[in-house]
């Protein structure tokens, strides 16, 4: 009997001392869910979260690049668009001769080509003016020299909407008709056409700078420049309509670097607190271990002593 | 007056007393360690001095006893704590068998160190939301396939490891009531043998033992009740049905019977209720449809409660994004954990997923994508009793295998110590004490000494009477 609990009890301090040792080997306070459920739940909700701000900061970080890209071609097209002022009102003073004013038109069909450029811009592949489809080249130019949007003139086609949306961790969800709701996720999609303006204004002047340019260097070309003034004040309400979407372009880059800064430190916080349910404390699991093993050492010890002599061993 | 030669009968049974307890110490001594041996001692009594059975009465003089009687040999043995042993023998060994089962269970879901089918799943999101962000892009879509495709493989493994486990334990099953079957046959032959040898008078000691090892043995399958009747025999019961009717000369060997739910034991007579042991283990395990169990059937959550999980998500999981992806443009086929897989067309395109529900899809455009997303983590009615995403489904089948483990682990260790302590009370009655054996030896050994110098004196006495009396003058 004594031999049989002695025995039971020696696995059982020999089991301990190999659990705590293994323990230390692989650095987790348990290695299975029945050892400690509850920690063991609340560690998978923090791994979840933790594989949720990956996914979602690997979002952003696509995102603040796109907006970085769209931002440089707005910065340019901005550029482009003071410029263009600039020589129009150079152009249309009347000192300016005829010759002038060719030279004037010449330069704004060259920023017409270096807008052109711009909102074809491609990323990684990408036309990324190309509003949510991105694989073909947004813009052309058609035979009279009009800008055209997926093949639709500027100033008379039907645009809608054009939404790509990005999950980035705030409740994407479903709206009542069905769709993404758009307060719910990152609208990425930059459509070249509401940058640059369509439609014609009620005296007929395009709204798209593209095509604004274009008539007032034929104007210029043909010396026309009776109406003018109507033309040019329509590119200033242009340029500071362009000079607004810029600004609001850094206002979304500032956005989406804030919501980085923020998945980043919640990222330390789930860490620790990752750290904190599954690993194990070094120094508290050492001394645990050595415990165990001078427990099993002991047990070792008094082993011989259990099987002691009985009275038969002192009998003559 | 008193007999001449009557001291030689007292001294000679003190002696052959003496003698027989000396050996019942050795046979104590050299058995110590026996399995199943229970201590046996001899108890002795005062021969009556009686005055019919004397032809020559001793009249007129003192009247004492006539030495020692040898009773019986018997055995020390407490019944209570055999039927406490028993009980506990058979409540330790349900919970044995329901832990160990329940620990291959967890070995399949959980992923604490490994990855399963819970991280194949975060995969897949994770590639789904990269998708949404490149879609169109066939290296991108054929991430999310594979992703898709680990998914439908780990369903299945899992559902292929869960029939594992249940087909090893069916094997094991069968071999216990094979084992139930032959101890019961062994012990009508010792309970017949024990019968035959009490008839002729002989001594049924050791017979007695081996019946007992054989009813310690049985008591792990399920609870016994042992009904131990005059002619030295036992009626064994288990679950209400008579296993061995002794009396009655009937041995009832017990079968398995298969229902819708599920496993039982049962007799020629009837059925057997198992509500203790290893029996009740297997079909706890076996049975046990957990929250899905209808009237009467086991609410345990056993391997059917998580083949039946897995089906379920296969089934939500396939017929989800079967929808998601358009009207006949299935991305799963198969509606079971294990024969779902990736649909033929999307294995031969990745860009089967469908990105956008525009009929004339353009690179970049990702609706649809989002739209998967968002169900991904839409809560929905996935089983019976679970409303949650696909991910938290997983998470809580997982927990449920460790949460239960975890208690029975506690009540099995629990059980363990009774076990332990009834063990240890019942060794300390029947058990072999070295120390109260070589008191014994030494307490016997002297007996006979003494018994043998009475024989001695008494010889001298009567050499006294018969040589030196009436010498006188000669």
């Amino acid at each position: 009997m004594l031999t049989k609990n002695y025995l039971k009890s020696l696995n059982q301090s020999l089991g301990d001392l190999t659990e705590a040792n293994t323990r230390i080997a692989v650095k987790r306070s348990y290695l299975k869910i029945s050892e400690n459920p509850t920690d063991a739940l609340k560690a998978m909700k923090v791994r979840k979260n933790l594989s949720l701000i990956d996914i979602y900061t690997s979002n952003l970080k696509d995102a603040q690049d796109l907006v970085d890209q769209y931002e440089t071609a707005i910065s340019n097209i901005n550029e482009i668009l003071k410029e263009a002022r600039a020589q129009v009102s150079q152009g249309v003073t009347g000192t300016s001769d005829v010759e002038v004013r060719k030279t004037v038109a010449g330069t704004l069909r060259s920023f017409q080509d270096a807008i052109l450029a711009a909102v074809n811009t491609q990323f990684a592949g990408d036309y990324i003016f190309g509003g949510d489809s991105v694989g073909e080249i947004p813009f052309t130019i058609s035979q009279s020299g009009r800008l055209l949007y997926k093949g639709q003139d500027a100033d008379n086609g039907v645009f809608a909407d054009e939404p790509r949306y990005l999950d980035i961790g705030i409740g994407l969800s479903l709206s009542a008709e069905g769709g993404i709701d758009p307060r719910s996720a990152l609208d990425i999609s930059n459509s070249g056409v509401a940058l640059l303006g369509s439609g014609v204004d009620s005296d007929g002047i395009p709204e798209n700078i593209y095509n604004l340019l274009g008539i007032i260097a034929s104007k210029l070309e043909t010396n026309d420049i009776d109406d003018i003034g109507l033309y040019s004040d329509k590119l200033k309400a242009k340029s500071d309509d362009i000079r607004l979407k810029y600004v609001s372009a850094g206002e979304k880059t500032n956005f989406i670097s804030y919501f980085i800064t923020r998945l980043e430190s919640e990222k330390i916080n789930a860490q620790n607190k990752q750290v904190k349910l599954e690993s194990i404390d070094y120094s508290k699991s050492i001394v645990e271990f050595g415990d165990m093993e001078l427990a099993y050492n002991a047990c070792l010890q008094i082993g011989t002593k259990i099987l002691q002599p009985s009275l038969l061993d002192f009998l003559r | 007056m008193r007999a001449t030669f009557l001291g030689f009968e007292i001294a000679k049974s003190g002696i052959q007393t003496s003698q027989t307890a000396l050996d019942i110490t050795g046979q104590n001594i050299t058995k110590m360690n026996t399995q199943g041996y229970s201590r046996q001692e001899v108890s002795q009594s005062t021969v009556y001095y009686e005055m019919t059975s004397y032809k020559y009465a001793l009249l007129g003089s003192e009247k004492y006893g006539q030495g020692v009687s040898l009773d019986s040999i018997s055995q020390v043995r407490d019944d209570f704590l055999d039927s406490r042993y028993r009980t506990a023998n058979s409540e330790n060994a349900a919970l044995k068998k329901v832990t160990d089962v329940l620990s291959y269970i967890e070995g399949v879901f959980d992923e604490t160190i490994n990855d399963g089918l819970g991280s194949f799943f975060g995969e897949f999101y994770a590639r789904l939301q990269n998708l949404s962000l490149n879609s169109g892009q066939v290296d991108f879509s054929g991430l999310v396939r594979s992703s898709a495709q680990k998914i439908t493989e780990t369903l299945s493994y899992y559902y292929k490891q869960l029939n594992n486990i249940e087909s090893q334990e069916k094997a094991d099953l069968n071999i216990s009531i094979q084992d139930i079957n032959t101890v019961l046959d062994k012990i009508t032959t010792v309970n017949n043998t024990i019968q035959a040898e009490k008839l002729r008078g002989n001594p049924t000691n050791e017979l007695l033992d081996t019946r007992n090892l054989y009813l310690d043995n049985l008591s792990k399958y399920f609870q016994i009740a042992v009904k131990p009747n005059a002619n030295g025999t036992v009626s064994v019961k288990a679950g209400g049905e008579y296993l061995i009717d002794a009396e009655h000369a009937a041995t009832n060997h017990v079968f398995l019977t298969q229902t819708d739910s599920g496993f039982s034991l049962a007799t020629e007579n009837g059925g057997i209720i198992t509500d203790s042991g290893m029996m009740m283990g297997y079909f706890e395990v076996l049975n046990g449809k957990g929250p899905l169990a209808g009237e009467g059937e086991s609410d345990f959550k056993g391997i059917p409660y998580y083949k039946e999980a897995l089906d379920m998500f296969a089934k939500e999981f396939s017929s989800l994004f079967n929808t998601l992806n358009g009207d006949g443009k299935p991305l799963f086929t198969g509606s079971t954990a294990l024969d779902i897989k990736i649909s033929d067309r999307w294995l031969a395109d990745a860009n089967y997923i469908t990105a956008t529900t525009n009929p004339d899809p353009q690179k970049g455009q990702n609706d649809n994508l989002l739209l998967m997303l968002a169900e991904l983590e839409t809560p929905r009615r996935i089983s019976q009793s679970f409303q949650g995403t696909f991910e938290e489904y997983i998470t809580a089948a997982a927990f449920d295998a460790g949460i239960e483990l975890d208690y029975y682990n506690s009540l099995a260790k629990t059980s363990e110590s009774v076990l332990l302590t009834v063990e240890n009370q019942r060794e300390a009655v029947k058990g072999v004490s070295i120390n109260e054996e070589a008191v014994n030896m030494l307490k016997y050994q002297k007996a006979f000494e003494a018994s043998a110098r009475i024989m001695t004196s008494l010889d001298e006495m009567l050499d006294t009477i018969i040589n030196r009396m009436g010498i006188f003058g000669r």
